[in-house]
């Protein structure tokens, strides 16, 4: 279960202080496939990024299976981070050093694996339909396959959360359903799923829905009515 | 998948840079391999050419200006001209500790002397006594010398081979020997047998342009032997207190002021190195920074996936560490190589014997002087690494981090 309470991110800025997030709570269950919407500057990528332990919030707690992310040393939440969370970044980071297959087993290096963890990057990436391009380089892929590279990257570790910020950017509309069918399974088996995205239509596949308008968040209670 | 495979995709990934950074740690090792080992050697061979002298107690005339004088013609044949009275020389070499001695007469050759350009060194020696000059004749026996009317040794550096003649005050003279290189002032000295020395000054009186004032017997110096179980410096005291007028200077003490002529030398090339070495260091710090800051995207991705600090701490430091070992190895090799050339060239054409140290010695230094800049290469690396590692995962994956 994720937990933030009260989360509270502040800039300084020349103008004063920028709340780039506002006593921002929210709950979300196991298995929970949770969307944020918001436009851009609306905090939801900062929201996410503390969230996912990645930002240290100015005030407020976050809690991730009864840990308090922000108050646990930074050797504990990178554990957490390396085990417990799969990241999608918005800017589809990626070592260009590493081949696409090598991107994809990328936690690999951190917490090395069981023998078989060459054959789950390749099916990842078959999903994400990268299967045919697993021995190219990053600057080999277009900018929707380095987003799809990311994706597999990401799960790779079989995160029980998935935090993921603009998934399909810069995806087409076939691919973006293929990896909201993804995301919409992996939720079916308890991970839990947070994505934050500017795009409605995404909302379809979540069974919450977060708006955050000004670095403030609140939950329309209803999904059905808001995807009408 | 290890850190140190990845750290070596990532250097893999730019090649200038890489090079860049090899060459300067290369450079950096190199002039320390070297600077330190002629040092080292040119320090062991003058230690060693002072050791070989012979004597353990130079007798030469009282007063500071005599000692350094005496130092420098021993050490680099720089003319010098001091003289003991007969009975002091005399006294001198007749102490009970003495095993053996044998004077020497000190001259300066004229200006237009027909052997050489300037002013050499000339010393009158006897052969009879002398343990100084005849272990290093490389050519020619010094009774031939002695026994031949006109015979005379020339240190390895005096441009005159055996059948030569050079006139001195007055006098001809044929090159019957020639001195090995001691890498001491010997290598430019002339050395006249006594008969024939003697025979000079009083030639001078009618022949030369400037007459020779030397009483006979008088000696500038005389080398002293001491007789086993005899303290050399108890023996030097007995000397200065039974002469009066003269001072014993110990062959340690040669060998000390030697060591401190090219500390001085020595110190200079070590801050030269030490301002070379600090370039490198800044150049790799600055090289570093620059991949570090490029690769400040894929650090915060590595971070973001729960990589702790030592992770990119040993990510960053293997990637330097691993060009400057490659840099450093080079250098080292070249370095080592450099100064076994240089040793060989100065044992054979400077006149600088043993001045190429053992294998052993060199394959420490170098050893030693790798480990040294790989792992203050690697060190020079972290400075950029450390200042991302403060930041949050989410600014260095933006690569806002470092600009």
């Amino acid at each position: 279960m994720i937990a933030a309470v009260n989360v509270t991110k502040t800039y300084p800025a020349p103008s004063g202080a920028l709340h780039a997030v506002k006593s921002a709570s929210m709950t979300i269950a196991d298995g929970d496939f949770a969307a944020i919407l918001g436009r851009s500057g609306a905090g939801k990528s900062t929201l996410l990024a503390i969230i996912g332990g990645m930002l240290r919030p100015t005030s407020g707690s976050v809690w991730l299976d009864g840990v308090s992310l922000w108050e646990a040393d930074d050797r504990t939440r990178a554990a957490i981070r390396s085990r417990g969370i799969g990241f999608v970044f918005q800017n589809s980071a990626v070592i260009r050093s590493l081949s696409v297959l090598e991107n994809a087993m990328l936690a690999d290096i951190l917490a090395p694996a069981a023998s078989s963890s060459e054959e789950r990057a390749l099916e990842l990436l078959d999903c994400v339909g990268l299967g045919g391009k697993a021995r190219a380089f990053p600057h080999q892929l277009s900018g929707g396959e380095c987003r799809r590279l990311a994706i597999a990257s990401a799960l790779f570790p079989e995160p029980r959360v998935l935090l993921a910020d603009e998934p399909t950017g810069d995806l087409d509309a076939e691919m973006e359903t293929r990896i909201m069918r993804l995301f919409s399974r992996l939720s079916g088996r308890r991970t839990t799923v947070v994505i934050v995205t500017h795009n409605r239509d995404l909302t379809r596949y979540a069974n919450r829905v977060f708006e955050m308008d000004a670095g403030c968040l609140s939950e329309l209670p209803n999904v059905e009515e808001l995807v009408q | 998948m290890s850190t140190y495979w990845l750290a070596l995709r990532q250097i893999r990934r730019n090649p200038v840079r890489t090079t860049l950074m090899a060459g300067g740690v290369a450079a950096a090792a190199a002039a320390t391999v070297a600077v330190a080992l002629m040092v080292a050697g040119a320090n062991r061979s003058v230690t060693k050419s002072v050791s070989r002298l012979g004597a353990d107690i130079m007798a030469v005339p009282s007063g500071e200006d005599v000692a350094r004088k005496f130092n420098e013609a021993l050490l680099s044949g720089k003319p010098a001209t001091f003289y003991l009275s007969p009975e002091q020389a005399r006294a001198a070499a007749t102490l009970p500790g003495v095993l053996q001695s044998s004077p020497q007469t000190f001259l300066e050759t004229l200006d237009n002397a027909r052997c050489c350009a300037g002013k050499f060194f000339v010393v009158g020696f006897d052969p009879q006594s002398d343990f100084t000059v005849s272990p290093w004749l490389r050519s020619g026996r010094i009774p031939d010398a002695a026994r031949a009317e006109n015979g005379i040794i020339v240190g390895d550096r005096i441009l005159l081979r055996e059948g030569d003649t050079a006139s001195f005050y007055g006098t001809e003279f044929e090159v019957s020997g020639v001195l090995a290189a001691t890498g001491t002032g010997m290598d430019w000295t002339i050395y006249l047998p006594e008969p024939q020395f003697s025979r000079m000054v009083a030639q001078s009186r009618g022949c030369a342009e400037r007459a020779l004032n030397i009483p006979a017997g008088a000696a500038s110096a005389v080398f002293i032997k001491a007789k086993p179980g005899i303290d050399s410096i108890d023996l030097a005291e007995q000397i200065e207190q039974a002469v009066p007028g003269v001072q014993a200077v110990l062959s340690s003490t040669l060998a000390r002021a030697a060591g401190r002529e090219l500390g001085g030398i020595a110190v200079a090339l070590a801050a030269g190195v030490a301002v070379l070495w600090l370039m490198a260091m800044l150049l790799t710090g600055v090289i570093f920074s620059q991949s570090v800051r490029e690769q400040q995207a894929e650090l915060g991705l590595l971070v973001a996936k729960g990589a702790d600090a030592a992770f990119i701490l040993r990510l960053v430091a293997a990637q330097c560490a691993m060009i400057a070992a490659v840099g450093a190895a080079f250098g080292c090799t070249a370095g080592a190589v450099a100064a076994a050339l240089a040793g060989n060239v100065l044992a054979s054409s400077a006149a600088v014997p043993d001045a190429l140290l053992p294998l052993p010695f060199i394959a420490l230094l170098a050893g030693a002087s790798f480990a040294l800049i790989s792992l203050s290469s690697a060190a020079a690396a972290l400075l950029p690494a450390l200042r991302l590692l403060k930041a949050e995962p989410c600014e260095a994956l933006r690569g806002e981090v470092i600009a």
